[in-house]
């Protein structure tokens, strides 16, 4: 089996179950998924069928109720709280829907503190940030772009520490199609430039067309 | 992180001032408190030990300070004292106290050819030495504060004298009455409170002072190398009091951060989200939020130690007569103190920062 074909990440019966209210709800229901080394996958489905949940506990950001998660040959339950961390700094990359910028730093040391944290090789983001076009913008504040900038911008923090995996919640879900557009075509180069693992969420199948794969989710489970 | 930690602070400008300003006020507390203590009690050692006299004495069981107003010793202890071996000379002194424009002073009733034969010398810059009756001797600071010149009338202990001469301060006390004036006007012939004693060439105060007990039981000899320590051995309460300003400080600054850590924590819920997504580990998120309330007290040190010089300068223009001391130790001990309270008030936000589940976080409105 070649290394591309070999499953990257790989999740096994995985359960979710969100407690409160006195009522317990299942965000996941017994998912088995697996996505290969450098495949470009996108996780569709409607609002509240679970797709950013399943995001959040593959990249260890959350632990799933029950099931396995592996990364990597890691296996995500068998690691502590730092070493998980760690290695979620050193895997994976994460783009949300609200950006998620720090708004007290510029846009360039909020790719700088995010390879300080990761203790990844400080350098590369004037190259990073010319690759998403906010190069002459890497001094402002995030609230001073607009918000395809900062998208452009939270991809590019996404990919200082140059990760093997690119997860993205909703990329698109605040932007107009224009930026939308742009954002997709800057994701596909990346794909194919770095040839990294993304795996993208959204409820939007015209965004899930960007996708070599469509997975299909519903009620918790993939269709 | 110390990038973001300053740049937390900078954003939040308001907090920020309010924070640092109040564990300032809670370091120049502590700083101008201590201060005004030990300056005073410094000052007035150092003027004990300018007097030239190796030893006090004083009556046994008396206090170094309350025996001051007492007046139970004949001064024909003198002679006794000066047959104790290593004893040169005994100057005995009424001590009183009085209040000149509402502020009370040590005023010492003395002969002035014995305080000099003790190695008491009043470098006289005005005026003349007295002459007997009611003329007095004032040092320089009080005569500043109350801008009183030689020949001006003092009334002092319902007695009206007449100023002879001013001397440079420092030396015991600010006033000085002829001893026999003194005796008359508080009608205690024959009494003083306490003998200023020099030892002879060779002779070690310590030794000397414990012949002196030996040999006068009803005495108490006090070398005044180590007076100062007696004064702050001997202020009841003192130890306490210093205890009590320097937990105030300690309190003041672990609430202030506690309470602007905690509401930053609520408020930057979302920022500790996308920073554990960016792999922050819980110790991290634990070092960021200590090592911005450490900047805060730091800052907030700084301020009190520049809020405490400027009361000193304030003190020396409006209340010339006290003495404040700022030392480089209470210095280090102030800030010290602030980042103690800083990391101890960090702590219970820190642990709750770090504990905050990522997902939560990034979904916290």
């Amino acid at each position: 089996m070649n290394e591309k074909a070999q499953a990257f990440i790989r999740a096994v019966r995985l359960r979710k179950t969100y407690r409160g209210g006195g009522e317990d709800y299942d965000a996941l229901r017994e998912v088995n998924l697996e996505v290969a080394r450098g495949e470009f996958a996108a996780i569709v489905g409607p609002s509240g069928c679970g797709k950013s949940t399943l995001l959040y506990v593959l990249g260890g950001l959350t632990a799933a109720t029950s099931g396995e998660v592996t990364v990597g040959g890691e296996e995500l339950r068998t690691l502590g709280d730092a070493a998980l961390s760690r290695l979620r700094g050193r895997t994976t990359g994460f783009v949300f829907q609200r950006f998620n910028l720090l708004p007290t730093l510029s846009i360039r040391e909020n790719l700088a503190l995010a390879q300080a944290i990761r203790g990844a090789d400080r350098g590369g983001i004037d190259t990073l940030l010319a690759k998403v076009g906010l190069a002459e913008k890497a001094h402002r504040r995030p609230a001073e772009l607009s918000m395809g900038e900062q998208q452009r911008a939270a991809i590019a923090r996404a990919l200082a520490h140059r990760p093997a995996i690119l997860l993205a919640d909703e990329p698109t879900g605040n932007l107009d199609s224009g930026n939308s557009v742009r954002i997709l075509d800057l994701l596909g180069a990346m794909h194919r430039d770095s040839g990294q693992t993304i795996l993208l969420v959204t409820h939007d199948p015209g965004v899930a067309g960007a996708a070599d794969r469509v997975i299909r989710m519903r009620d918790g489970k993939i269709e | 992180m110390m990038r973001l930690v300053a740049a937390n602070i900078r954003h939040r400008k308001t907090r920020s001032l309010v924070c640092v300003a109040a564990v300032g006020i809670g370091i120049s507390l502590f700083l101008v408190l201590s201060g005004l203590c030990r300056g005073m009690i410094a000052e007035s050692a150092q003027r004990m030990r300018n007097t030239g006299a190796s030893i006090i004495v004083q009556p046994r069981g008396s206090s170094g300070l309350l025996a001051f107003k007492g007046s139970s010793l004949p001064v024909k202890y003198a002679p006794e004292i000066e047959r104790v071996p290593g004893v040169a000379a005994a100057c005995p002194v009424l001590t009183w106290t009085t209040t000149i424009q509402k502020v009370i002073y040590v005023i010492y009733g003395l002969d002035l050819d014995r305080y000099e034969a003790v190695g008491g010398r009043l470098e006289i810059v005005e005026g003349r030495p007295w002459r007997g009756g009611n003329e007095l001797l004032l040092d320089t600071r009080l005569a500043a504060a109350n801008g009183y010149r030689v020949g001006d009338p003092v009334t002092l202990l319902g007695t009206r004298f007449t100023i002879a001469g001013i001397f440079r301060s420092g030396v015991g006390a600010r006033v000085y009455l002829p001893l026999a004036t003194l005796q008359e006007t508080m009608h205690l012939d024959g009494m003083c409170s306490l003998f200023f004693v020099k030892t002879g060439a060779g002779a070690a105060p310590a030794g000397v002072a414990s012949s002196i007990d030996a040999r006068l039981p009803a005495l108490r000899a006090s070398a005044l190398d180590r007076y100062e320590d007696v004064m702050v051995n001997e202020i009841t309460g003192l130890n306490e009091f210093f205890g009590v300003i320097t937990s105030t400080a300690l309190v003041i600054s672990f609430l202030v951060i506690l309470l602007t850590m905690y509401t930053t924590i609520i408020e930057r819920t979302r920022e500790i989200g996308i920073l554990r997504s960016l792999g922050a580990t819980r110790g991290w998120i634990l070092r960021l939020v200590v090592g911005e309330s450490l900047l805060l007290c730091g800052l907030g040190a700084a301020a009190g130690v520049a809020l405490t010089l400027c009361a000193r300068l304030w003190l020396a223009s409006f209340h010339p007569l006290l003495t404040m001391e700022i030392s480089p130790r209470g210095i280090v001990r102030a800030t010290l103190l602030a980042l103690a309270g800083g990391v101890l008030g960090a702590l219970y936000p820190g642990f709750r920062a770090a504990r905050i589940d990522p997902v939560e976080a990034l979904t916290y409105e």
